[in-house]
């Protein structure tokens, strides 16, 4: 096991005004906070997401006071900022420079952030260049009050609709690398494949037989807030569930499944802290952005509890290229 | 008006019993509708024998005529098999044979969707909806008499197929069968890179619906255009290769 010190991590929380002088002094920024701070901060080259949920350096923390900045590593040419609505969010990663990287912030539950969950594994040039980023969302207790929001720091626009996009070229010598830390495993469960992609589902096969998949997970009394594992030749995939409404025979899902993959229901984590110190990777270059999911936060109960090395806002769904769910998603500067 | 359609028949390359039966100019778009359909038998007399029914109208997009953008509207009869016709077209696809063939052509040559939009002044949501289908496994390029063969096998094998340019010392050549073994699932290695992993994995489960010969080919390319882009961080992975 390895831990980094804090001082590879790219940001932190920090209070209005401190976060408003670091974005006039310069440089390129990724902010995450609360609309009504963030509505605050001045013009300049950052974008940003609505989240009152972090993990700062001094803990969990849910917060509306402060914001989570973090320094965009800008080494060899301007990034540029723009927005993807549903119509262009298929050139997301065809736009991206040819060495660099890009970071994506979308609203949940918009239009577009389906769109992304649903199609970007076979938008052009996916995989091909490193594309990170998270969903921005509300606090829970304004659901229904207030929507989730991206802004673009150069305009000063506010938007519940659009994704919007830093697209980070980097020096020949540099290359971005994206990561993640799940540390949920597929269980030995059920083998569960579902007929067709999407964010809910009523028929699945359970071990090669048609059943409700809400009627099996009632009737198994299976914890929902473990997610269904899928493994991608070694990597980990979660799709949480939303939802289980029995009566219905509908569970939801954060993220689509897909029909081309087999689901197990995750093992269970007994303590996500320690469990993450030791998930943590080896000597990695420098972060450049880093996030984990709501979800993490709320079923591990990490207010309060410390995970320095990676810091960043507990998001409604993470992107390392495509979308995913209870994953810490990093990014690192190597070369 | 009657020499006009014949011409325009031949300039489509449509052999009998097809027949443009109407067709209208665009100036202002540069666009050609020809309405092609079965030819009116004539009987003793010059009376019109009884027409089979026609299904619904089919539309698709065509190369175009001297830069004039040609969309062909096919009555044809519900059962007739189009398949081996050059201007016609899968039943849910945007293009004809001839067309999709151009397209996938341009894919090859990794011209860019973008690239190709602007090439062959096709919208971008209908490429995209042909790219889709050739993900999926929904669509064919390869000629039916070709099918047999396996192209993806004849690529590393074939002695008088052009030969392939390796794009880096320390990546195996396109033509090498140790991409067909990855792709296939035939050979697995440690793989470290997340990119990787999910690139593998979506790329092989098309190839478990794919059965194109050249829609394999062209997945087959793009695991080897991923590694030549991403060599720097793939030396764990390419070692492996390199010892097959």
């Amino acid at each position: 096991m390895t831990t980094q010190n804090t001082s590879s991590v790219s940001g932190r929380m920090m209070g209005l005004s401190e976060a408003t002088a670091l974005i006039r002094g310069g440089g390129h920024f990724s902010v995450a906070g609360d609309e009504a701070l963030l509505r605050q901060l001045p013009r300049g080259h950052w974008i940003g997401g609505t989240i009152p949920y972090f993990m700062g350096q001094d803990g969990g923390v849910t917060t509306r006071d402060q914001l989570y900045v973090a320094q965009v590593p800008v080494i060899d040419g301007l990034p540029m900022i723009r927005f993807y609505d549903q119509i262009s969010l298929e050139r997301v990663c065809a736009d991206a420079p040819e060495n660099g990287f890009s970071i994506i912030v979308m609203p949940a539950f918009s239009a577009v952030h389906s769109l992304f969950a649903r199609n970007a594994p076979g938008y052009e040039d996916m995989y091909l260049k490193p594309l990170v980023g998270w969903i921005s969302g509300i606090h829970l207790a304004d659901l229904g009050r207030a929507s989730p929001l991206v802004v673009n720091g150069e305009t000063l626009e506010f938007d519940g609709e659009r994704a919007l996009v830093m697209h980070v070229p980097l020096p020949e010598n540099k290359y971005a690398q994206i990561d993640i830390i799940n540390l949920f495993t597929q269980g030995e469960g059920d083998r569960i494949r579902f007929p067709a992609k999407g964010f809910s589902a009523t028929e699945c096969l359970i071990n090669g037989q048609p059943g409700n998949f809400a009627q099996y997970v009632s009737s198994r009394a299976i914890d929902t807030k473990l997610p269904l594992v899928a493994d991608y030749s070694g990597a980990m995939i979660n799709v949480s569930i939303k939802s289980v409404d029995a009566g219905k025979g509908t569970v939801d899902f954060y993220a689509p499944v897909f029909d081309d993959i087999e689901y197990r229901f995750a093992a269970p984590v007994p303590d996500y802290v320690s469990a993450f110190h030791t998930a943590l990777p080896g000597q990695t270059g420098p972060i450049g952005f880093s996030c984990n999911c709501v979800l993490n936060y709320l079923y591990s109960e990490l207010e309060g509890k410390r995970v320095p090395a990676m810091l960043g806002p507990m998001t409604f769904g993470e992107v390392a290229y495509q979308l995913l769910n209870q994953t810490l998603v990093y990014l690192t500067i190597e070369g | 008006m009657a020499l006009d359609k014949v011409l325009l028949g031949r300039l489509l390359q449509l052999n009998e019993p097809w027949t443009v039966r109407d067709f209208r100019f665009d100036p202002g778009a540069r666009r050609i509708d020809a309405w092609i359909g079965l030819e009116v038998q004539r009987g003793w007399f010059g009376l019109a024998r009884k027409q089979e029914p026609e299904a619904a109208e089919r539309v698709w997009r065509h190369i175009d005529l001297a830069g004039w953008r040609c969309h062909l509207r096919v009555l044809a009869p519900p059962n007739a098999d189009l398949s081996s016709l050059p201007w016609a077209g899968p039943a849910d696809m945007p293009f004809s044979q001839a067309l999709s063939k151009q397209v996938f052509a341009l894919f090859n040559e990794g011209v860019s969707l973008n690239g190709i939009c602007a090439i062959t002044g096709i919208p971008l949501q209908e490429l995209w909806k042909f790219k889709f289908a050739l993900d999926q496994g929904k669509t064919a390029i390869a000629e039916p008499s070709k099918a047999s063969a396996a192209a993806t096998t004849q690529a590393a094998a074939d002695p008088g197929a052009p030969p392939a340019v390796a794009s880096d010392d320390d990546i195996p050549d396109v033509a090498d069968p140790v991409w067909l073994q990855l792709i296939e699932g035939q050979r697995d290695i440690d793989i470290r890179a997340l990119s990787l992993k999910l690139l593998m994995t979506r790329l092989r489960s098309q190839m478990e619906v794919i059965t194109d010969d050249e829609v394999r080919m062209l997945k087959l390319r793009e695991l080897h255009r991923y590694f030549v882009k991403n060599a720097r961080m793939l030396g764990h992975e390419l070692a492996q290769l390199r010892t097959h």
